[in-house]
């Protein structure tokens, strides 16, 4: 029996890493999303970074008469209030909103000699977060320096509290966010797009008359597929530190067993959908809804907090939020209850052994039945 | 009787590979014409390029007494084509793919009847996807005659079929036959081209190397009646009459084998074959006598079987 | 009639195909009704942030008296007001060890320490020379707890502000107005994310549907059949792009009647913004084809439009900023025709000119596109 596992094993390690689709889709396709989000995301660099806005202003004649100042003490005055932000000064009104509209600026004020001042926004904001740091850094910079209240009442410091072995930025919750996307989708996919395509060959069929018993048959053809998914990751994050010098410290035995416990979770909810939806295009379908969903409730581009109440249990119920969390644990980006961290790898992995066993063989009989 | 496709030096090569070599016959019309030969002959090639979906590098194609530079619409009108793997949209119904189709060209057979014809009556609404591989292939036969056309065009129509679903196939090729329509077949059948061709092209590697009716390339390579039966592997040693030639010999076990022994005078070859038997006390089982056959042409003329 | 029998024939197949009914027309009415909840939350979240929650632990290092302790405890109270748009929910924790324990455990996004000299605020009120008090915030690096420190930031800003509100004789308002629109119109992000969806749609026909459904119907042999018929080659694009063209109608038309429901801005109906729509249309498909002329077989016309697809999507601009991105990535969006279409389709609806470059871009893509496949058609077809 032995024998006739390994020599299984063999055989389906040829079939992955001779498939260039699979391992393309496994390994280099997650590197994209890594390239794509962290370059569109990332601050590229490990030192935490408050994004500065520009912002322009127009001093009306006026304004400056009632208020008797000159237009280059009005302007030292006002930049100051706006710090560490950008404040250009601008001639006229009409110059200052073309500015708005062309995005030299983010936002632009007017200052006359009555008591309301303008405030402009470009109304095609393509961040829609930004906007609201750019309203209200903007509005509270005026307002200080309208009123005078160039010494804050309340002073505010903030500290970055270390939850991890390593000092994180965001940057590496996002990257550890997106492997843990990889490793779902990888154990998810896989085994979809494999069975999928050994029914379409006929393959099951073949190997349900020799000897091979269901179990043995779906565990060395994901063993493989446990094994690309591994590679992949390590790709992931010799290219997170490489190009965006991430700064964690990964414990490669936990990182292991992670990745083994969540892609075996993941490949049997991939063989649950190919059992449900039984054809594969429409298993594959479920399958992207399944993480385009998950994606965007992981809490990995935006927080989970800003997700509209009725649908933010979501979040709560899907498996990325626990993996992301289990990913930066490894990476000591931050820490987590050694208690909370088994029992999600120990859920996982016996959730997943359990449904692998269950559903392949249910698998392999619709399979070989059609 | 007159040709309605003439075919004159048609090469096409594909880089090393020769899989049109100078191959030129005419096909009468009404008639059943076989392209006859081992897989990779160059038979769906040929006839791909005549129903106009490859290119010859040179040569000359006539249809209707006309020379052609390339197979053009109105042409395509006049012909059916069931290619060697027909391919249609799963989801549709047998119906909606035989209407479908049917609305591609001027002229139309009645569907109904087609439907009839070939026995799909039961699955004209279903789906392709659910129809088994004869059905699907009488679909494509279907499919090709639709239009009513003058020259029908069939690669491979009867491979993979029970013998049931194959012996129906050949009468209704007889029938269209019957109904004046030329048939180009190609088969790699030996008793399909038998069964339904008036003439034969036998091809390998690109080439034709034997054409004519059935009967007369039977009679092309000399063999009568063939005595075939099952011996010890001494007979080959023991049996001795130059008039007589063992054509073939296959083991069977490590003791017997399968003889196969050609001949005119059948009861003298059978007295020479007990004589030896007797003399040399060997077993003689399994007798039998049959006629030669295309595959013993093909044997004959390349020293293989057309399975090879 | 030909080109009609072939066009009922395929646009059956895709209607019954379960796959092209969920990604065309299902999926993008679901991304736009989610979306524009989701991101329409924070856009509203300085007026209207109690669907937002975060959980801010608050601590005195010593009980504030008098003004201290009235401003401090309107503040905090403000936060947790739902009522009034206040973001947190407040949990008073008894040790500064308590309150970073929980922040570290994750059952808060940030932890607000306000000192035990609060008590200077009622000097500084009278002395402005008294140091101000400093409030510490404390967070973590993850999204949802910088999120709420940067609240928190702003609302101290303008609490501020407030001081000297009430010590000015001057009163100021700000008038917020947002450029292209009326002084009555509020900013909508339904209006910025309806050409995102529309676009999307576009691309999941063009970059998928079509050159996947071609290449499958080429290496399966359904066009070789067809091609043994009198169909021309021109009859039967036409049908290729009639059937996409239909499709993307129909999803087009749904978005649209969604769009309606949910109140998008009526530009969008006007008849530039359809005629434009309609030009991004054919340079979608024009890509589409680009593809399949570069990529032939099936399985490599998966995986580009796959990245394809999300390249133009993410690098388009359609649901973020990416005109700061670096130059390793902004070239794309340079070259991206999605960038400039989704430009063009919001400058319509904020009623700003579209630039030479919105009309520029998709036609010279086009130009490029359909003549490549040109040369490349019968090697596309696999047709001698």
């Amino acid at each position: 029996m032995n024998n006739r596992f390994s020599n299984l094993v063999k055989f389906f390690f040829l079939e992955t890493f001779k498939n260039k689709s699979e391992v393309f889709y496994t390994m280099f396709f997650p590197v994209i999303f890594l390239l794509l989000f962290g370059f569109i995301f990332g601050l590229g660099d490990t030192q935490h970074q408050e994004e500065n806005f520009s912002y322009g202003l127009v001093f009306s004649s006026g304004y400056l008469s009632y208020t008797e100042q000159s237009s280059q003490t009005a302007s030292e005055k006002v930049k100051k209030f706006f710090e560490p932000n950008k404040l250009n000064i601008y001639e006229d009104s009409e110059s200052l909103k073309n500015a708005v509209l062309s995005s030299k600026v983010d936002a632009g004020i007017i200052v006359d000699e009555t008591s309301e001042v303008k405030v402009f926004y470009n109304s095609d904001p393509a961040n829609i977060q930004k906007i609201t740091w750019i309203k209200f850094a903007g509005e509270n910079a005026i307002k200080k320096f309208l009123y005078g209240a160039e010494k804050d009442f309340l002073s505010i410091s903030a500290e970055n509290i270390g939850t991890g072995r390593v000092e994180s930025t965001q940057m590496d919750f996002l990257l550890t966010g997106i492997i843990a996307i990889s490793i779902l989708s990888g154990g998810m996919f896989s085994v979809i797009n494999t069975f999928g395509r050994y029914k379409k060959l006929g393959v099951i069929k073949k190997f349900m008359v020799t000897p091979i018993k269901s179990n043995e048959f779906v565990i060395a053809s994901s063993f493989n597929k446990i094994l690309l998914n591994f590679f992949s990751i390590v790709i992931i994050i010799i290219l997170g530190k490489i190009i965006y010098n991430m700064n964690y410290s990964f414990d490669w035995l936990m990182l292991i067993i992670v990745c083994l416990s969540s892609t075996l979770g993941m490949m049997a909810f991939g063989i649950l959908l190919m059992v449900i939806f039984k054809e594969l295009e429409v298993a594959q379908s479920a399958a992207s809804i399944l993480m385009t969903v998950m994606m965007f409730f992981a809490g990995i581009y935006f927080p989970i907090n800003i997700i509209p109440g009725y649908i933010r249990w979501v979040s709560y119920i899907l498996p990325i939020k626990y993996v992301a969390d289990l990913l930066r644990h490894v990476a000591g980006v931050e820490s987590m209850n050694i208690t909370v961290f088994w029992l999600i790898n120990v859920l996982m992995a016996t959730s997943g052994i359990i449904l692998l066993a269950l559903t392949s063989r249910q698998l392999m009989k619709d399979q070989a039945r059609n | 009787m007159e040709n309605i496709i003439e075919v004159s030096n048609l090469r096409k090569y594909y880089k090393t590979v020769k899989a049109v070599d100078d191959i030129s016959f005419s096909i009468a019309a009404g008639k059943v014409f076989a392209l006859l030969g081992p897989n990779g002959a160059g038979k769906t090639t040929t006839v791909e390029i005549l129903e106009g979906l490859r290119r010859a590098d040179s040569g000359r194609i006539s249809y209707f007494g006309k020379e052609i530079a390339k197979v053009n619409f109105e042409l395509k009108e006049k012909i059916g084509v069931q290619l060697q793997n027909t391919v249609f949209f799963e989801s549709l119904t047998v119906k909606e793919i035989l209407k479908g189709f049917s609305g591609l060209y001027e002229k139309k057979f009645d569907i109904d009847t087609l439907v009839k014809k070939l026995e799909l009556e039961e699955k004209i609404n279903s789906k392709i996807k659910t129809l088994s591989g004869g059905q699907k292939q009488r679909l494509a036969i279907a499919v090709a005659l639709v239009n009513d056309p003058d020259i029908v065009f069939l690669d491979e129509p009867t491979t993979g079929l029970d013998p049931q679903a194959r012996r129906m196939l050949w009468d209704f090729i007889n029938e269209l036959k019957t109904n004046g329509k030329t048939i180009v077949l190609t088969t790699h059948y030996m008793e399909e081209a038998e069964y339904l061709s008036d003439f034969v092209n036998i091809v390998d590697h690109g080439k034709v190397i034997a054409s004519g009716t059935v009967e007369q390339l039977i009679d092309s390579i000399g063999m009568k009646s063939i005595i075939r039966f099952h011996s010890d592997k001494k007979f080959f040693d023991c049996f001795k009459n130059e008039s007589l030639k063992i054509i073939e010999e296959t083991a069977i076990s490590s003791e017997k084998k399968i003889y196969e022994i050609q001949t005119d005078n059948v009861e003298k070859a059978l007295s020479n074959i007990f004589e030896t038997t007797r003399k040399n006390n060997l077993l003689i089982s399994e007798i039998a006598i049959r006629q030669p056959n295309l595959e013993d042409v093909f044997l004959k003329l390349t020293g293989r079987t057309l399975r090879d | 009639m030909k080109i009609k029998s072939m066009l009922s024939m395929f646009l059956k197949e895709d209607f019954r195909n379960f796959i092209v009914i969920f990604w065309t027309f299902v999926f993008p009415l679901v991304f736009f009704l989610f979306f524009t909840s989701l991101f329409g939350n924070i856009s509203n979240s300085s007026e209207n942030s109690s669907d937002m929650e975060f959980r801010a632990g608050i601590y005195f290092e010593k009980p504030p008296t008098g003004l201290a302790k009235e401003i401090s405890h309107g503040l905090v109270t403000g936060l947790g007001d739902k009522n009034s748009g206040g973001p947190f929910e407040n949990i008073y924790v008894s040790s500064f060890d308590e309150g970073i324990q929980l922040l570290k455990d994750k059952k808060l996004e940030i932890f607000i320490v306000f000192p035990e000299n609060l008590d200077m605020l009622n000097l500084k009120v009278i002395l402005s020379s008294v140091p101000a008090p400093v409030v510490k915030s404390y967070y973590r690096s993850d999204s949802g707890s910088d999120f709420a420190r940067k609240i928190f930031k702003s609302v101290l800003d303008s609490v501020n502000v407030e001081f000297y509100k009430r010590i000015s004789s001057a009163e100021y308002t700000l008038q917020v107005q947002e450029l292209n629109k009326k002084a009555s119109e509020n900013f909508s992000y339904k209006d910025y994310l309806f050409p995102s969806v529309l676009l999307m749609s576009i691309l999941t026909v063009s970059i998928f549907n079509t050159p996947l459904s071609l290449a499958y119907s080429i290496e399966k042999g359904i066009t070789k059949k067809i091609f043994t018929t009198p169909i021309r080659s021109g009859h039967f694009f036409t049908v290729v792009l009639l059937e996409n063209l239909i499709l993307l109608g129909i999803s087009i038309l749904l978005i649209y009647i969604e769009g309606k429901i949910m109140g998008v801005s009526p530009k969008a109906f006007s008849a530039k913004y359809i005629a434009y729509l309609f030009m991004n249309v054919v340079t979608l498909i024009s890509v589409g084809l680009l593809m399949l002329s570069v990529f032939r077989k099936l399985s490599a016309v998966n995986v580009a439009a796959n990245i394809l697809y999300q390249l133009m999507m993410f690098l388009g601009g359609l649901f973020f900023d990416v005109s700061h991105t670096p130059m390793i990535i902004r070239w794309f969006v340079y070259i991206n025709p999605v960038s400039y279409m989704a430009q063009g389709l919001r400058n319509i609806i904020n009623g700003a000119p579209l630039g030479f470059l919105n009309y520029f871009v998709p036609i010279v893509w086009i130009g490029i596109c359909v003549i490549i496949f040109s040369l490349n058609f019968k090697k596309v077809m696999n047709y001698e």
